[in-house]
């Protein structure tokens, strides 16, 4: 008995008071906004720790080849590319300038060889698929996941790794996820709490500020860095918000500057609590899979809520599923179509301190936010871009483009014409009978039956 | 360098692949990443519909026929990694210090005559050549032109009048063509 007592009594005083202050400090600082600054010193000293790993790794490459030339060596370590690509590459809409000059030949045996070689090149590097994994990383950063046996080179790079392996997993793991859970039960609560309270600017402006302190705390659940630029041009409740996509915790990032209505995919499970939760305090738009291809439906509740000033702007990724943040792909049209202003925001993360991207049909929520919780730190930067509006006579399909443009530009990511959905689904055959048209196009053929009818006619 | 794949690539694979296809070390292990991030299943194999899930693949009018060119030299219908590295190494550059038996240019013409030549029989007959042109131009040509076409090039390319493209025929009718250029892809270090 007295073993256990002394037992509660050192639980008691040890254990429960520094959770205690945790939680406090977690709460007041979130809610003021203001941070202890101590993840911003913390990742300037990892940044410190990697280019010292990554110079300790060139130097040992350099050793292991026998090539003296080190300079080179970063050079190809910092392109990713395994082959230049030619003019010609296949895209689901033709370019323009493969339309002009069309200049007709008679067909000839050599002309299947440059779609072999096109085939070939888009069997050893395409657009797309390395879209839908994790990026490449140039250096290691000490994460298990992204290495060769990079642990095993030098004795310090192992050092350095089991030092962080036990930092990650004894130390920041299970704060992290205490204070997921703090952040997690503080907006259920706080959301329930909310919706008994009658509609109002009051219970507009307690809900804004309950979704940003919210989502403060659960950004640092994953140790969140967010920069944001251009503060200025914040989505406001006339329009609606567009985003490149990447992972759920787009939403978080975004959150924690600004008040949001979500639209998406209705989900179980971990995030359909937070989906309740959120749609208990104002209005969000939920849809299924199913019911998201009617298209009017979805036009017509956007529009409903983007003429609502009581509403809070609403957030949309019109790439409709997550791209690993090295690309932007196709945004579908049917945001683009409401009418309204969008406001454009680039979101890219920095890879070398954890992977954002979810691949969603590799791994599940749940195991996703282990992997989160136990790399570094989400670093990222978030760029809010001037507000946008169609042009006179601009078709939806070429102002999503446009948005799209300008979101890459920004975010410095690749602007693919792609559909994300290649992600699950095979490209369409419209595509390749574009292709075929352009050849038959280009041969001149003539017109031996028509002579024959006509003899045979006459 | 890639990620966890080159666990699986030993030393001396990279030595004799290098000795079969003339690719540098650093060359190979790339290719080797790509090929394990096509290889879903993580089999240590590429099936075709590996090949065909990249969209721009998919797309080519040609798509089929280059996959196929994968599969003649496998008994099981899925390829490994000496075989891939195998054919893309028809395409390397032409370099006059590193001779190599599979990137000359008779090989490259060879890789080409087999787009064709679907039955292996040495030979284009008019029906194989008339399903290159059916693939390249879809439902855009009528097939009495397309027949037409076709004869046209084995009359033009015939030599001996057996009515069907031999190898040495095809060779001379692409004499003029800069397949070296054609059917090279730069494979950066």
């Amino acid at each position: 008995m007295a073993v256990v007592d002394a037992l509660a009594t050192v639980a008691l005083t040890v254990v429960i008071p520094p959770f205690l202050i945790v939680l406090v400090t977690v709460l007041v600082l979130a809610s003021l906004g203001k941070s202890l600054g101590l993840r911003q010193k913390y990742v300037q000293f990892l940044l410190k720790v990697f280019e010292f790993g990554r110079q300790r790794l060139s130097k040992n490459y350099g050793k292991a080849s026998g090539d003296e030339q080190e300079e080179e060596e970063e050079e190809d370590q910092v392109s990713r590319e395994v082959i230049c690509r030619d003019k010609l590459v296949l895209r689901p809409t033709l370019d323009k300038d493969n339309n002009e000059g069309l200049d007709t030949h008679e067909f000839e045996l050599g002309d299947c060889l440059d779609y072999i070689r096109t085939g070939m090149e888009a069997i050893v590097d395409d657009e797309v698929t390395k879209r839908f994994s994790a990026e490449e990383l140039t250096s290691w950063n000490f994460l298990t996941r992204t290495n060769c046996q990079y642990e095993f080179i030098s004795v310090r790079l192992t050092i350095f790794w089991v030092v962080g392996f036990i930092l990650r997993y004894f130390l920041l793991l299970p704060l992290r996820i205490i204070i997921l859970l703090i952040g997690t039960m503080h907006m259920v609560t706080s959301t329930l709490l909310i919706g008994l309270l009658p509609d109002g600017p009051v219970k507009r402006k307690l809900c804004r500020f309950i979704f940003i302190t919210s989502f403060r705390i659960i950004s640092r659940a994953f140790s969140g860095v967010i920069t944001y630029h251009n503060k200025h041009n914040m989505p406001r409740s006339d329009g609606i918000c567009v985003a490149n996509h990447t992972t759920p915790v787009d939403c978080v990032v975004l959150a924690c500057d600004n008040g949001y209505s979500y639209v998406g995919q209705r989900h179980g499970g971990f995030l359909g609590i937070f989906q309740r939760a959120l749609s208990r305090a104002s209005a969000h738009i939920w849809f299924e899979r199913s019911e998201s291809k009617d298209r009017f439906a979805v036009a017509r509740r956007l529009r409903e809520h983007v003429e609502d000033p009581e509403k809070l702007p609403i957030l949309i990724f019109p790439e409709g599923t997550c791209i690993n943040n090295t690309s932007v792909m196709q945004f579908k049209k049917g945001t683009f179509e409401v009418g309204g202003i969008i406001y454009p925001v680039a979101i890219k993360y920095d890879p070398r301190f954890g992977d954002a991207f979810w691949n969603s049909s590799k791994e599940s929520m749940l195991s996703y936010i282990y992997m989160m919780m136990t790399s570094w730190a989400i670093v990222c930067d978030v760029w809010y871009l001037p507000p946008m509006t169609r042009r006179e006579g601009e078709s939806s399909i070429d102002f999503a483009n446009r948005v799209k443009a300008e979101i890459a530009r920004q975010g410095g990511l690749v602007d693919l014409v792609w559909d994300g959905g290649l992600k699950r689904s095979a490209p369409k055959i419209e595509w390749k009978q574009q292709y075929q048209q352009e050849f038959s196009r280009r041969l001149k053929v003539q017109n031996v039956n028509a002579e024959k009818k006509e003899e045979k006619t006459e | 360098m890639g990620n966890k794949s080159s666990l699986m690539l030993q030393e001396q694979d990279i030595r004799d692949i290098q000795a079969e296809t003339g690719f540098l070390p650093s060359q190979i292990e790339r290719l080797y990443s790509r090929f394990t991030s096509l290889d879903k299943g993580d089999s240590g194999t590429l099936s075709r519909e590996d090949f065909l899930r990249i969209p721009e693949l998919a797309i080519n009018p040609l798509g089929d026929r280059i996959v196929h060119a994968f599969f003649k030299e496998s008994e099981d219908d899925h390829v490994n990694f000496r075989q891939f590295v195998r054919v893309l190494a028809h395409f390397r550059p032409i370099k006059k210090a590193q001779d190599n038996k599979l990137n000359a240019r008779e090989e490259k013409l060879r890789f080409a005559f087999k787009m064709y030549d679907l039955d292996d029989d040495e030979r284009i007959s008019r029906e194989e050549l008339l399903a290159v042109l059916h693939m390249m131009v879809g439902e855009n040509i009528s097939d009495d032109q397309l027949n037409s076409i076709a004869e046209r090039t084995i009359l033009e390319a015939d030599r001996d009048g057996d009515q069907m493209i031999s190898f040495e025929e095809f060779c001379s009718a692409l004499e003029r063509t800069d397949v070296e250029q054609k059917m090279s892809i730069k494979f950066l270090k």
